[in-house]
């Protein structure tokens, strides 16, 4: 190792490194514990917690911090190498290497929830069957033949790439339709306006951009689409999350629906809602529990279940929630639906493995010095009633 | 060893021999009997069954700060007397000064102050009657300003005019029995109650089926006579209406039957009246309640023949609750709030301080740390005893309101101060555990008045996400105790840094020394529980919402902990910081574990917005600000005392 190779080793792998980092990340808690009033969870855990840089404004003076992923990366750097690596390896530190193997597996379990898990929600009023579950904040477009019977085939143009048409403009085109597909100005939250705004105009609408809700799923994303005929027919319009119905493209005598909407997943089966039930205290409106009678169907297989409050469905890598009801203004006798939240997570569990093996080492740590402390004090008595 | 176990008995017995004596020093008119059963009536209020004196005593607790109040003759009487005033002898609980004024801008506001009171004093409702109709003025427009920006005089003005409202009803919850219904008024009413000479609704109920006949027969007769006819019944039901009216907003009385859904609600004295005219059996099966109740108006001034008509009424209610399963603690919570027992720890805590001050002077003294030892552990056994029964009521885990974690953080911070007391005997875990144990209770105490004010109760129902032992059992219990650890462990820097500021010598040369290690190892008894705590709140969100971790405000609250924990250990591992830097961080952590208690709740974002912290925002800021002036302190004197080098 080349003499910098070493002195970097030694500083990244340092308890000095470690305070440095817990004094970062205890900042940007802070911070992004504070900024929640005013600017919402969504983002603050964008500015703070998904971040490499972040200027903070501290009483007026712009304080530049690294931003939560860096420092998460390179604590979990300074935890391998020095928590684990380069730590000296004894009896009393046995309790410690553990703790920090704990702290991996959280740090893996966050990891692999942010990189490879989703998550959305599925409404369903009582008697209503549904195998997809909808995203709170991600949006894709889909491209169907209208005419179409029976199963439709979607072309379907995703979040990621829908947020590549933010500056520039996207062009596509996929086997299914015979046109080329142009994105551009893409809004995450918008509305058609007749009224002036900076977005150009399509037809007698254009888009105006709004500020980003606190809330992400509160945003209405809209974008501009323009589909050409590679015959010379070119037709424009705007696309909005609250559209009450497609965008229909015709090309001669063929029609295209295409449509801006949240994100969906299909499901490994289908849920129908038999009945839900709301109960509250006697006497109060305290929800006392929710709770969804369903029946989950898996091809010719149907399996009455229970989904309730702290109860909840796991099957086929997901997990359905019973997350909230609706209307809100319901009156009684009034037909009720059920929220259920939906998640896909690898890493389910893990986070109940990294508890246990965190608890046992901070146990194996902390019982050793206990021990130690107790016997200094008996020797430190004993010497003092000797003087 | 004997000894001390006698001392702490003998204490805990001298301070609960007086059980009932405030509660029960009893007004005039009642029996000790008839307290007796009265304070033992279930009833049903905020989702859960209680006992009426639960109910009663939140009721003067929110309107006068007390759980006893002043009868005009001076003399003091307790919540089961009050509500049984209240109700049955109206007159005499309007001259009783059960409202506390806290600013006499309030009622000289409303014209009514008197002479002879003080600034903040108590007031009757007839002291304060000529003065409603402003004050409830001040009340309506108070309302039109939103809650962050209203004055002193505003607030009151609403909590006061919400006070005197529930009075209101409390008072007339009993008009069913005591006013006349317009019975005579058509010819019809005429001819089914000629002959009644009574007042009361029971009357109505004994005569439903043939004023049921003729009011639906009414299409049949002249329409002369079908309108006086419909006239009368219309005065009739308005009065009905008038006189049942305060009933629909407190505590509800009667239990459904005994088949009924395990959740059913009770049924208050209006719904029963009104089931039962309408021939419901549910209400049928609450007339011998219902006219029991109209006897006893009657019998109120016979507190002998009212103590026998109560009995009865007392028998009915509690047979039919106790056959739905929905008796069994009330007794157990009666004698819960009579024992009083985290005020008289409180005093255990006191003493127990003044006694730690007094073994400064006399060390040599085996009588004074007897003494120390005894009311230490006499009121942590209070508080833990407490604890335990409100756990045995709620058939919860100790914690699962913010209340109840004031309880639990004081009872685990000071028995491990204890525990650390009785490895090091250093006499100074010891202090600290008096110190956080009465302020620990004198805080519970404040905050009981809150919870009175707003959920009435301090064993209120739990929402549905809450319902899960489990979770409550672990998660909660677990991170509040490290909060404990962490008060404690700042508390004990607080010690350091005073003794070390000041120059106090403590009993050994090596006491500062030792106090160190005592906060190191607070610090990691808390990081255990923290750590832990933390991650299984997040367990417990990954396994209800889907979510291991969200960065809500409360959880980031405690991740802060965790962090500003493991900063004090790998700074004291690293060398970077030594006895100084140790007990600096120690103070802040205290900040810290406040700031996720109590300060996060205040900025009212997240899913975990629980517990009413209005009017706490000023202590929090004077704590920071303190804190703050003593981190500084510290810092000035490490840089500029010759002694801090010396010492460090």
């Amino acid at each position: 190792m080349t003499q910098l190779g070493k002195k970097l080793w030694e500083l990244s792998t340092s308890y000095g490194t470690a305070c440095l980092l817990l004094i970062f990340l205890f900042l940007l808690t802070l911070f992004g514990t504070l900024e929640q009033v005013d600017h919402g969870l969504y983002a603050v855990q964008k500015k703070y917690f998904e971040s490499f840089f972040v200027v903070h404004e501290f009483a007026g003076v712009p304080l530049p911090l690294p931003g939560g992923v860096l420092c998460m990366g390179l604590l979990s750097w300074n935890l391998i190498a020095g928590g684990l690596i380069r730590i000296r390896k004894s009896r009393a530190t046995a309790g410690v290497i553990v703790v920090h193997i704990g702290m991996l597996v959280m740090f893996a379990a966050g990891l692999v929830k942010l990189t490879a898990s989703d998550d959305g929600y599925l409404r369903l009023y009582e008697d209503e069957s549904s195998e997809e579950y909808v995203s709170y904040y991600l949006w894709e477009v889909a491209v169907f033949d209208a005419d179409s019977k029976g199963e439709v085939s979607e072309f379907l143009i995703s979040d990621e790439q829908l947020k590549l048409a933010e500056d520039d403009s996207l062009r596509l085109s996929h086997g299914l339709i015979p046109f080329e597909l142009e994105l551009r100005h893409f809004r995450e939250n918008a509305r058609p306006t007749r009224e002036s705004s900076p977005l150009p105009l399509a037809g007698d609408w254009r888009l105006l951009e709004l500020e980003r809700e606190q809330e992400a799923e509160a945003n209405i994303a809209g974008v501009y689409a323009t589909a050409r005929s590679a015959t010379g027919g070119e037709q424009t319009a705007i696309l909005w999350g609250l559209a009450e119905s497609p965008w229909v493209v015709e090309f001669g005598d063929r029609r295209w629906g295409v449509v801006l909407r949240h994100k969906r997943y299909r499901m490994p089966f289908s849920i129908h809602l038999d009945e839900f039930t709301k109960l509250e205290h006697p006497g109060t409106d305290i929800p006392s529990e929710f709770s969804s009678e369903v029946t989950q169907r898996k091809g010719s297989e149907a399996l009455p279940l229970l989904i309730r409050m702290n109860e909840p469905l796991r099957d086929e890598g997901l997990v359905l929630f019973q997350s909230s009801w609706g209307p809100s203004n319901a009156q009684p006798g009034d037909r009720l639906f059920s929220v259920f939240s939906v998640v896909r997570n690898p890493s389910d569990h893990w986070p109940l493995y990294s508890c246990i093996i965190i608890g046992v080492g901070l146990l194996i740590a902390f019982t050793e010095k206990l021990i130690k402390y107790v016997k200094a004090q008996n020797s430190q008595r004993a010497k003092e009633a000797g003087v | 060893m004997k000894r001390l176990i006698v001392l702490c008995l003998v204490l805990v017995a001298t301070l609960t021999t007086s059980v009932q004596a405030q509660e029960e020093a009893s007004s005039f008119a009642w029996t000790e009997e008839t307290l007796e059963l009265a304070s033992t009536l279930p009833v049903q209020h905020g989702g859960r069954v209680k006992p009426l004196s639960t109910y009663a005593g939140f009721q003067l607790l929110r309107m006068n700060g007390k759980r006893t109040v002043k009868t005009i003759t001076g003399e003091r009487i307790g919540p089961t007397a009050w509500i049984l005033d209240c109700l049955f002898r109206p007159d005499a609980a309007r001259t009783y000064e059960c409202f506390r004024i806290q600013n006499d801008e309030v009622v000289t506001a409303m014209g009514v102050r008197g002479e002879e009171k003080r600034k903040s004093d108590y007031y009757s409702y007839d002291d304060l009657e000529d003065g409603l109709n402003a004050l409830f003025g001040l009340a309506d427009a108070a309302l039109e300003v939103p809650g962050d920006q209203r004055s002193l005089v505003q607030t009151q003005a609403l909590l006061l005019a919400s006070n005197i409202r529930d009075f209101r009803r409390l008072i007339g919850v009993m008009d069913f029995g005591r006013e006349s219904l317009p019975l005579l008024g058509s010819p019809g009413l005429t001819t089914i109650f000629a002959e009644n000479h009574r007042s009361g609704v029971l009357v109505l109920l004994e005569k439903a089926p043939e004023l049921r006949e003729l009011w639906t027969g009414l299409e049949g007769l002249p329409a002369n006579e079908q309108q006086a006819e419909q006239n009368a019944a219309t005065e009739l039901s308005t009065m009905i209406d008038a006189v049942l009216e305060p009933t629909q907003y407190t505590m509800t009385l009667f239990p459904p039957p005994a088949d009924a859904a395990e959740d059913s609600e009770w049924l208050g004295i209006g719904d029963a009246v009104m089931l039962a005219f309408a021939d419901q059996e549910a209400g049928l099966e609450c007339i011998p309640a219902i006219a029991a109740l109209e006897d006893l108006v009657g019998l109120r001034g016979n507190p002998v023949g009212f103590e026998q008509r109560f009995a009865e009424l007392h028998e009915e209610i509690v047979s039919r609750a106790a056959a739905r399963g929905e008796y069994d603690y009330v007794p157990l919570e009666v004698r819960f709030y009579r024992g009083d027992f985290f005020y008289r720890a409180l005093l255990c805590y006191l003493v127990s301080f003044l006694l730690c001050c007094l073994s400064w002077m006399l060390p040599a003294s085996k009588w004074v740390t007897r003494g120390i030892w005894a009311t230490l552990l006499g009121g942590t056994g209070l508080v833990i005893l407490g604890i335990v029964l409100r756990c045995i009521i709620r058939e919860r885990p100790p914690v699962s309101t913010l209340y109840e974690t004031i309880l639990f953080i004081t009872a685990v911070g000071v028995i491990v101060a204890i525990a650390i007391e009785a490895m090091n005997r250093q006499r100074i875990a010891v202090v600290v555990a008096t110190v956080l144990g009465a302020g620990g209770m004198f805080l519970s105490m404040k905050y009981e008045l809150k919870e009175a004010a707003t959920a009435g109760d301090t064993m209120p129902s739990l929402v549905a996400v809450l319902d899960t032992n489990f979770w409550l059992a672990t998660h909660v219990t677990t991170v509040t105790m490290g909060y404990a650890a962490g008060l404690l462990a700042s508390l004990l820097a607080h010690v350091w840094l005073f003794g070390q500021m000041f120059g106090i010598k403590l009993e050994a040369k090596s006491s500062y020394k030792a106090l160190t290690r005592m906060i190191y190892g607070v610090v990691c008894f808390g990081l255990l529980f923290s750590v832990v705590g933390t991650i299984l709140g997040g367990i417990w969100a990954n396994y209800s919402w889907g979510r291991f971790w969200g960065w809500d405000p409360k959880e980031n609250g405690a991740l802060l902990i965790c962090l500003w924990q493991l900063l004090i250990l790998h700074g004291r591992m690293g060398g970077y910081t030594r006895d100084f830097g140790l007990c600096v961080l120690s103070v802040v952590l205290g900040v810290v574990v406040v700031f996720s208690w109590w300060g996060v709740n205040l900025l009212g974002v997240g899913l975990h917005s629980y517990g009413f912290t209005d009017g706490v925002a000023s202590i929090l800021k004077t704590t920071y600000g303190v804190e703050a002036l003593v981190v500084l302190m510290a810092g000035a004197w490490k840089l500029w005392s010759p002694r801090a080098r010396l010492s460090a």
